[in-house]
């Protein structure tokens, strides 16, 4: 065995974050480690790349026990990590950050820029990537910062490969270059533990599975002899057609809200859309067609280019976030922490920026105890209580914390971009369910998604954007990936 | 470091300017007498037929060395064998004090004239000056290297002396009294002090129970005294080391509804002002602005080879109660220092009201 | 991203301090059309000799800076340094170097083990050891010892000592900052700590480094203020703390840390010393100085628009 996790438990306070998990590793293999966020994956991995030690229990490097105390050990033992969030320093070259740590020195004792420079480029190339060695890391795309944390990995000799949901911000061709590398390593011999919330890809990637569920060993099966209904079965105690709720059976309702000719800025458009008032309608797509333009159009309400907006009748004329609100919009954005969330202050203050939009500025910033205690109850957040901060939360727990927000306020439309993204799968299923008892209630919902099978599960009719344009409409359940797809790409690659 | 280059082209007075200049040496005021055992100077006279002259300025911060630096640009501008008068001001930075020293050594010139702003920092840029052959006047404050052509000093001690003797004659020799000082660590009130302390030794009664620091100024004389008299508010006699502080004491005492008392003053026209107008019991030691006249004089004529002592003191008499008439200047503003030699046109631009 | 063709590490860091040398060569033509006499060798060697204590002073504090800090106590320990130095006891340079030490020690344990924000635990240290300048010295004056007199008058070639040995301390530094292992350290924990460390760098030991070696260079520059001066002042650094930081933001040095360098903090100095030497030239108020002074440096420092990627 490469790597053995033996009973290893695991505490903060007061608070039992992994109890009696364990894991093997063998070389030339992927393992996939799979679980809600809450499980204790996240822990496991900091325990396995030394971030922090484990309570009690045992490792061992083939067959060798350690202690870590420090991700440095667990490097120099063989293990690397590619932590979910990128620890490469945007200030430094490929080179520097390749080094960082063991610099290679002249006679004099200086950095060795060109021996650096030299040693990287090799480096680089044997992990498939075409980078000036010079180059700041700051200026790469999320994916070659990946693959340079890989190729970090892979210089160091690392036997060990840790994946921290490596996909959660790539594209389809990035990812599938990735997977490419790591088949590479696991040929090599290497072993690679795999987290991801992404069943199709696990499937697609790796030899076996751990489930973990609330901090404890669920299951390990062989990922040839699963399934996945098993595997989120296991997971969540709950098959994957109950993942969604079910299809709206009645019709659309009066049009809440209607795009009219509408181009925004940087691409060619038109995009026409209509919305009912008990409808969930997605906004499908490639990556970056101009998706975000429409949902930004709507909430922000800045001058299209040409077109209109109406809004219950009304052409919209606010300028603004602040008018959106004040409309009745709620926007839940793609980048929840850099847009959404106050990370620092609590869950409670965190809701209740819901109900400051349009207030005077010296009036108080009230905190409604009762109304947010009765959201968290109704969406099911998790919390030790309303005032710890929401950066302590799951992704799921403040995903469900942005939506209370606006429910806390009371909104006419929610637009929701991605409203699962870094979110798993228990959570999931919880979100869709309000998404649609929102819609039930008269609440239309506007969402845009990456992945298609949840625009198919959820929403009521799917409609597709390419270049800013829509070019396609389709009633959700019934419709394919595949006709989705071919809408999206058009005439230019099919 | 402030080069202000001063191009003085000299007043072409059709009497003065035939006049040969070496018969017209300047004599140094008479209030200036050499100090006892000073060697005289025995430099040489320059060959040169004009000089440049550079002077070193601590800094501009109050009006006494704002008329002091005027009363030694006027000077200078009365002399044509002046060909240049380089002021460079260091903004009350030691620091730039010495680079500015250094400077004018670069620039060469006749002789550098310096009103300290340290008793101690400058020696090495001054050595420097006199070991190039500059001639160094150093005056109005005091500085010491080892070596120095001439120094012009008020024995500020005797501005104390002159105080406290006030003091003590009319509190017949008995009683408390507060210290008002200037700048914490500066030569002059340091100096100044001394001389009170001098004094007292023969008035034992005679007790200085607290000190504040007011830096001269209004503003922060008036913080100081405040808290002072707050503390001892039946103290009967107040010396202060001049500037405008007791002024601001009298008003504090006025505010505060407390008896006038004793205080000593210094010869500026505000307070000449303020002893008139309240009647207030104070002496006005003089600490004269014509300083920066008699640093000029003293560079001509150690530059003309005419005879001067090496080390001057100054001791003017204070002024009386019953004197202040004759020093008063309703015509001007608060901020005029009396006994100046500048001449009235001069005094009225900067101090017209 | 407008420096589209400058994406490589070393260039951006140089391109850093553009700015300032860009402003300082502006300068030096309108004061060259001024007044002749602003850009004769000697006034150049003056103001350089004047600028010797900053420009130590500001090398420390940019190490510092580089790492996301700031160091407000460097002007106190200046004061300390020219307080203990003047004492007139045996070990008064030694136990003013220890003294800054400490103070170094005392910043960098203040902000590693309690977590204090830099700005606050130097402004905390400023206080004190200001107060303690003034238990040593409580006036100016007392005396260096005879070989720092020496020091500071000495010349080499026409150039005073001084200004060489900073130009050799400059120079030391500079290599050490762009090519050195710690500089690139510094960097590192300066554009994330938490990557840093991660990514193998002791970011405490940097970051402890790093104070001591501002503590240092202040204590340096209060040396050779005391040298100077051949006296000790304990109120003559107050300026050097702003001063400082004046100059590295100038200096192109991210405040924010991660991007920077020595070089252009050091022409920030020299700008802005030549500044005041030429605004003093073309007899403009100190008070206009100031304002003016103010104004430029908002100019200055808004050159580098902070849009270089995670930054």
């Amino acid at each position: 065995m490469l790597l053995e996790v033996v009973d290893i438990a695991k505490s903060f306070g007061s608070v039992q974050a992994l109890r009696g998990v364990s894991l093997a590793l063998k070389p030339g293999s992927v393992h996939a480690v799979l679980g809600e966020n809450g499980a204790g994956k996240s822990t496991l991995m900091k325990i396995i790349s030394g971030v922090f030690p484990a309570s009690s229990g045992t490792i061992r490097v083939e067959g060798q026990m350690v202690h870590w105390n420090r991700a440095e050990q667990a490097r120099a033992a063989g293990v690397s990590t590619i932590f979910q969030e990128f620890i490469l320093l945007p200030n430094l070259s490929v080179a520097e950050n390749l080094f960082l740590g063991r610099e290679l020195r002249t006679p004099l004792g200086l950095v060795d820029r060109q021996r650096q420079r030299e040693e990287s480029r090799r480096i680089l190339a044997r992990v498939g990537l075409d980078l000036d060695p010079d180059v700041l890391t700051g200026r790469l795309r999320v994916a070659e910062q990946q693959m340079v944390e890989i190729a970090k990995g892979v210089m160091r000799d690392a036997r060990i490969f840790v994946f921290d949901e490596p996909t959660a911000a790539l594209g389809d061709r990035e990812a599938a270059r990735l997977f490419d590398l790591i088949r590479q390593l696991r040929a090599e011999g290497k072993g690679i533990l795999y987290i991801s919330h992404r069943l199709p890809e696990l499937f697609e990637l790796c030899d076996e599975v751990t489930v973990l569920k609330d901090g404890q060993f669920a299951g390990h099966f062989a990922m040839q002899e699963t399934t996945a209904t098993e595997l989120v079965t296991t997971m969540v105690g709950r098959t994957l057609d109950q993942l969604f709720p079910p299809h709206r059976t009645g019709g659309p309702g009066e049009t809440v809200l209607e795009l009219r000719d509408l181009r925004t800025t940087g691409f060619a458009g038109p995009v026409n859309l209509a919305i009912g008032r008990h409808e969930i309608v997605g906004l499908a797509g490639l990556e970056g067609q101009g998706q975000i333009g429409i949902t930004r159009s709507i909430f922000e309400g800045h001058a299209p280019e040409t077109g209109e907006i109406l809004f219950e009748g009304l052409p919209l004329g606010h300028a603004g976030p602040a008018g959106g609100v004040a409309a009745g919009i709620g926007l839940i954005p793609e980048d929840r922490k850099a847009e959404g969330l106050f990370l620092p202050l609590s869950v409670a203050r965190n809701i209740a920026v819901g109900l400051l939009s349009g207030k005077g500025l010296a009036q108080p910033a009230s905190v409604p105890a009762e109304d947010i205690a009765a959201q968290i109850q109704r969406l099911r957040i998790r919390l030790r209580d309303a005032a710890q901060a929401i950066s302590e939360l799951s992704g799921g727990n403040q995903q469900k914390a942005l939506l209370a927000r606006w429910l806390v306020r009371g909104v006419k439309l929610l637009i929701c971009e991605e409203p699962t993204r870094g979110v798993d799968i228990g959570a999931k299923s919880e979100i869709y369910a309000i998404l649609r008892e929102l819609a039930d209630s008269g609440v239309p919902v506007l969402i845009t998604s990456r992945e298609l099978p949840e625009l198919i599960g959820l929403c009521d009719r799917i409609v597709v954007v390419r270049d800013g344009a829509t070019v396609g409409s389709f009633p959700g359940g019934t419709s394919t990936e595949e006709e989705i797809m071919a809408a999206a790409i058009g005439g230019q690659r099919a | 470091m402030t080069l202000r280059k001063i191009l003085l082209t000299g007043t072409f007075l059709a009497g003065l300017a035939s006049a040969p200049a070496l018969a017209e040496v300047p004599e140094l005021n008479s209030a200036l007498s050499p100090v006892e055992g000073s060697p005289m100077v025995d430099l040489p006279a320059s060959t040169k037929d004009s000089f440049v002259l550079g002077f070193s300025n601590i800094s501009v911060v109050n009006t006494w060395r704002v008329q002091m630096v005027e009363e030694l640009k006027y000077e200078a501008s009365l002399h044509p064998e002046i060909s240049e008068m380089i002021v460079a001001d260091a903004g009350g930075d030691v620091n730039r004090q010495v680079s500015d020293i250094e400077s004018l050594i670069a620039r060469g010139v006749d002789a550098i004239l310096v009103a300290p702003g340290s008793e101690v920092a400058l020696n090495g840029a001054l050595e420097k000056a006199y070991a190039a052959g500059i001639p160094t006047i150093i005056f109005s404050s005091n500085a010491t290297p080892e070596n120095y052509t001439v120094k012009l000093l008020a024995d500020d001690a005797q501005f104390g002396r002159d105080g406290a003797k006030f003091l003590a004659d009319v509190l017949g020799g008995k009683g408390n009294i507060i210290s008002i000082r200037g700048i914490s660590g500066n030569s002059i009130d340091n100096d100044r002090f001394r001389g009170v302390e001098e004094v007292l030794v023969d008035y034992p009664d005679i007790k200085v129970i607290d000190e504040g620091f007011g830096d001269w100024a209004y503003d922060k004389g008036k913080q100081v005294c405040e808290s002072l008299l707050i503390a001892h508010p039946d103290v009967q006699g107040i010396w202060s080391s001049g500037g405008a502080m007791t002024q601001a004491c009298a008003e504090v005492l006025e505010e505060n509804g407390l008896p006038m008392i004793p205080m000593t003053g210094e010869a500026n026209n505000g307070f000449l002002r303020i002893w008139k107008e309240k009647d207030l019991e104070s002496v006005g030691p003089i600490s004269p602005t014509w300083f920066g006249q008699q640093g000029v004089i003293a560079a001509l004529r150690v530059l003309e080879g005419a005879p001067i002592a090496r080390d001057n003191l100054v001791n003017p008499a204070p002024i009386l109660k019953d004197q202040i008439d004759a020093f008063y200047r309703p015509d001007l503003n608060d901020s005029y220092w009396v006994g100046s030699t500048l001449p009235d046109e001069k005094l009225k631009e900067l101090y017209g009201k | 991203m407008k420096l589209a063709g400058a994406t490589t590490a070393v260039r951006l860091r140089r391109l850093s301090a553009l700015p300032v040398f860009a402003l300082i060569a502006v300068l030096a033509i309108v004061l060259g059309v001024a007044s002749p006499h602003a850009l004769s060798a000697q006034n150049l060697i003056n103001i350089l000799n004047q600028q010797v204590s900053l420009i130590l002073v500001t090398v420390g504090q940019t190490i510092v800076v580089l790492t996301a800090g700031l160091d407000l106590s460097v002007g106190s320990v200046v004061s300390l340094t020219t307080a203990i130095a003047s004492h007139g006891t045996p070990f008064a340079v030694p136990l003013a170097i220890l003294a800054a030490l400490a103070v170094g020690l005392v910043n960098a344990g203040g902000i590693l083990r309690f977590g204090i924000h830099p700005i606050l635990m130097t402004l905390s240290t400023m206080t004190a050891v200001q107060g303690l300048a003034l238990l040593v010295r409580p006036i100016p004056g007392g005396t260096v010892p005879g070989w720092m007199k020496t020091y500071a008058g000495a010349e080499i070639l026409g150039l005073p000592l001084p200004v060489i040995c900073a130009a050799v301390v400059v120079f030391l530094a500079a290599v050490v900052v762009s090519r050195s292992r710690f500089g690139l350290h510094l960097m590192a924990t300066g554009a994330s700590a938490q990557s840093a460390l991660l990514g193998g760098v002791n970011t405490g030991r940097i970051i402890l480094l790093a104070y001591l070696l501002s503590s240092l260079f202040a204590c340096l520059g209060g040396l050779n203020l005391a040298a100077r001066l051949a006296s000790g002042d304990p109120l003559v650094g107050q300026p050097f703390g702003i001063d400082s930081i004046a100059a590295t933001a100038l200096g192109g040095t991210q405040l924010s840390g991660g991007l920077g360098g020595v070089a252009g903090p050091v022409v920030g100095v020299l700008f802005l010393a030549l500044l005041g030497n030429g605004l003093n030239l073309l007899n403009i108020s100190t008070y206009y100085q100031m304002i003016i002074k103010g104004v430029l440096l908002i100019l200055a420092v808004s050159a580098h628009r902070r849009n270089q990627p995670g930054l």
